[in-house]
């Protein structure tokens, strides 16, 4: 099911709400934890029956290698385990490997050598990177003793609870488990629940507002066999990059909001990404439980940067890759990837001599180079990234109008005005995650709030619903 | 003001609005689709396929009995002029088969048709694409409220205080001859001739071919009558590619059987007519005296086979 939907607003979140507040003084809340559970559920298999067994068989075999782990540390201490954490990152990676990359690796391979292994053809399963990563995370947390030990219902809870399950933020067990048991005891609470319709809102105007918009232009400039002139091929980038960002940014505030109403405040996974001052600065803010995951269970556990300068590159380079190859099985994610490895390890040996550049040039400098490696994330294949990136410095030719015949004139004028909204969302104000500190029940903001909402539901049932671009992950 | 009560008035003034929005809009149910609409004439205002597709549901059906489907070269047919039954002009600029068969399907849903007229032409079976993606089930619930809504009602507006050209009639009629009248249709064919390759061809689309052929098996299981005719092509123009249009005509022609009628405008029959620069408003679109002229013997002949 999607969060854009009006099944999601009207009635599978209002319903789940109600069930988990209405039964929480029943089984001390037991109740309330299996129709949270029960609706997640419901929500997953909405996108499709077929792949809930991917999500069992992965959530059985994690909670029984974490109870393992947490057994074992009981009973003999710290640092026992390992062989168990092992076998419980192999069968995971194992897991995504097969689902996710398993075609791409065998089409290399029957390039490479040459041979004729014949393509395995799985659907990945909905949701398979991101409930991974959250229980890989889980495991190593429990090695670690970073995470106590959980019923399987609980379990069951912290993965598969509906806000975050298809596509994050990736949750610690100990950030959110905690806030089930006080949300329960706390009930219904109104000053959330107005943060949660407001954020969610948000979300949901950021998303079919905004990114559909630029999904537009996007769509245009990215299509197979599309050839750019230097304005046309910088649309098509600057496009994608305000897409993907207020597509993802929303469906998180959507996640966030959802949360709210059952008093859980989920982490914030992007902290105005764009005003970012350097790469590294853009992944403390950009897709921020991942960046965490990343430094967290790859970078440091090879080896950080406490290993010497050149290893602490390696590892930088290594998790980068990890990190692009986890987004997509194809060669553009690789490069992507790589793109931005090599980009972090010059900003260290930058950093390292000392030499700093104004703020503005380095903000600017810093956006250039993050839009023009997304053109690397949403070209079908590197040729066609490369024809964009070409155009882009090729000075070709001034005209825009061929390419984009397809939009109409007045989504052209609409899109303008997004243009500016974009712009201003993105450099100049404050973001989503800022809105809790300063929420106050005003009748100005309660006629912004119904605006948002209003504007919300009135695109809600304008457009065709997309997929958001990170349910491909 | 407590959180409790924002948050109440924030859901029951959201809820409110937007009840009021929807009541408003079945209300004035501007494409016909709810209730009894036996006598209504419904005329177009917004998106030309948007607005047909959404009155094939129930408009169209409770209203006509049969559909003319087409391109934009029948979209300028008067179909109130048609003696036979009342046929709604269900062609749409640029349509694919893929498209009108949306529209006719829809129809069926409701009721049998006696007749359909297809106007064949090449653009009909040249792409098995949708050229919009607003021919969808939710535009159904977008009449509720959505941007075409808005949209809906500004060119009403304006329509009606005569600041919009009002091409469209309650029939389907596109009367796009209202803007492209009097220009030069002799230059525009001549030019379009100079730019023709002599090899020139005219590609049939696996997918198209088959829905076509689909769709009029579909229509004649329904005891459906079809009438076709090939669009008069400006003699001029038709010289250059004369043999693969003549490929085009029999590969079409094989999908329709002896109870069907096909009528073809492109023979020497009509070479005068197709040679009379003053029958089109551009290279291809007739203007109002040769819309006029085929309106009539169409009329005429459905007259007789009807």
């Amino acid at each position: 099911m999607l969060f854009h939907s009006f099944a999601y607003i009207f009635v599978l979140l209002p319903l789940a709400g109600a069930g988990f507040f209405a039964l929480r003084r029943w089984s001390n809340g037991l109740l309330s934890r299996y129709v949270l559970v029960a609706f997640s559920l419901l929500f997953f298999v909405c996108g499709g029956l077929h792949y809930l067994p991917h999500l069992l068989v992965s959530m059985g075999i994690n909670y029984g290698i974490a109870e393992c782990i947490l057994r074992s540390r009981e009973s003999y201490g710290a640092g026992i385990g390992k062989g168990l954490l092992t076998g419980g990152i192999v069968f995971n990676v194992l897991f995504l490997g097969v689902f996710k990359y398993a075609d791409f690796f065998l089409t290399n391979f029957n390039t490479l050598i040459p041979a004729e292994i014949a393509p395995l053809g799985l659907i990945m399963p909905l949701a398979i990177s991101f409930y991974t990563f959250q229980q890989v995370a889980y495991l190593v947390d429990c090695y670690q003793g970073k995470a106590g030990r959980s019923s399987l219902l609980d379990y069951c809870l912290f993965i598969t609870f509906f806000p975050q399950l298809i596509a994050g933020p990736i949750l610690r067990q100990r950030e959110v488990m905690p806030q089930f048991g006080r949300a329960l005891q706390a009930g219904v609470n109104y000053q959330n629940c107005s943060l949660g319709l407001l954020i969610f809102f948000t979300g949901l105007v950021k998303r079919v507002v905004i990114a559909d918009t630029f999904g537009l232009w996007a769509d245009a400039g990215f299509s197979p066999g599309a050839t750019h002139t230097f304005i046309e091929a910088w649309v098509s980038s600057l496009s994608y990059t305000f897409q993907i960002y207020f597509d993802f940014s929303g469906y998180t505030d959507m996640a966030i909001g959802s949360a709210y109403f059952f008093n859980i405040r989920l982490p914030i996974n992007f902290d105005s990404p764009y005003k970012a001052l350097n790469i590294q600065d853009f992944w403390r803010r950009w897709h921020i439980t991942l960046s965490r995951f990343l430094r967290d269970y790859i970078y440091i556990p090879l080896g950080g940067s406490k290993e010497g300068e050149f290893r602490m590159y390696g590892n930088l380079l290594v998790t980068f890759l990890i990190g692009g190859l986890w987004h997509g099985a194809g060669w553009t994610f690789v490069l992507w990837g790589a793109i931005h490895g090599v980009a972090s390890v010059i900003h260290r040996l930058w950093r390292s001599w000392g030499v700093r550049l104004p703020a503005l040039l380095a903000g600017f400098l810093t956006f250039n180079f993050i839009n023009i490696t997304w053109v690397f994330f949403r070209a079908e294949n590197i040729r066609d990234a490369l024809d964009v990136i070409k155009a882009m410095f090729g000075f070709s030719a001034f005209s825009g109008r061929v390419l984009f015949e397809g939009i109409s004139g007045k989504q052209q004028n609409f899109s303008w005005v997004i243009l500016v909204v974009a712009v201003i969302t993105v450099f100049f104000i404050k973001n989503t995650n800022s809105i809790p500190e300063r929420f106050q029940p005003t009748g100005w903001r309660l006629a912004y709030q119904v605006g948002i909402i209003l504007l919300g539901l009135l695109f809600l049932n304008s457009t065709m619903p997309r997929e958001f671009i990170y349910y491909d992950f | 003001m407590t959180f409790k009560a924002f948050f109440a008035r924030s859901v029951a003034l959201s809820l409110s609005i937007v009840m009021l929005v929807v009541l408003f809009n079945v209300f004035m149910n501007e494409y016909g689709l709810f209730g009894k609409v036996e006598g209504r004439s419904i005329k177009i205002y917004g998106d030309e396929r948007t607005s047909k597709y959404l009155l094939s549901f129930n408009y169209i059906p409770a209203n006509f009995d049969g559909l003319l489907i087409g391109s934009s070269v029948s979209d300028n047919i008067d179909s109130k002029k048609f003696m036979c039954c009342r046929i709604y002009n269900a062609s749409i600029n640029g349509a694919t088969v893929a498209e009108l068969k949306i529209l006719v399907y829809n129809v069926l849903a409701k009721r049998d048709l006696e007749c359909v007229i297809v106007s064949l032409y090449p653009i009909l079976t040249g792409s098995n694409e949708k050229q919009t993606s607003r021919m969808v089930p939710r535009e159904y619930w977008g009449t509720l409220g959505s941007i075409n809504t808005l949209d809906f009602y500004r060119r009403k507006i304006l329509i009606i205080q005569g600041r919009l050209h009002d091409y469209f009639d309650d029939y389907g009629r596109y009367n796009y001859n209202l803007r492209k009248e009097g220009g030069d249709s002799k230059g525009i064919i001549l030019q379009k001739v100079a730019v023709m390759k002599a090899d020139e061809t005219i590609a049939i689309d696996e997918g198209a071919y088959i829905e076509l052929d689909t769709l009029l098996k579909t229509l004649r299981a329904r005891r459906t009558k079809i009438f076709a005719y090939y669009h008069p092509i400006p003699a001029k123009c038709l010289t250059p590619y004369e043999a693969s249009y003549r490929l085009y005509q029999n590969k079409i022609s094989a999908l329709f059987d002896s109870t069907d009628v096909v009528w073809d405008y492109n023979t020497d029959d009509f070479l005068d007519f197709r040679k009379d620069y003053t029958n089109y408003c551009d290279e291809i679109h007739l203007s109002v005296k040769g819309i006029d002229y085929i309106t009539r013997d169409i009329n005429v002949r459905l007259s007789k086979w009807l």
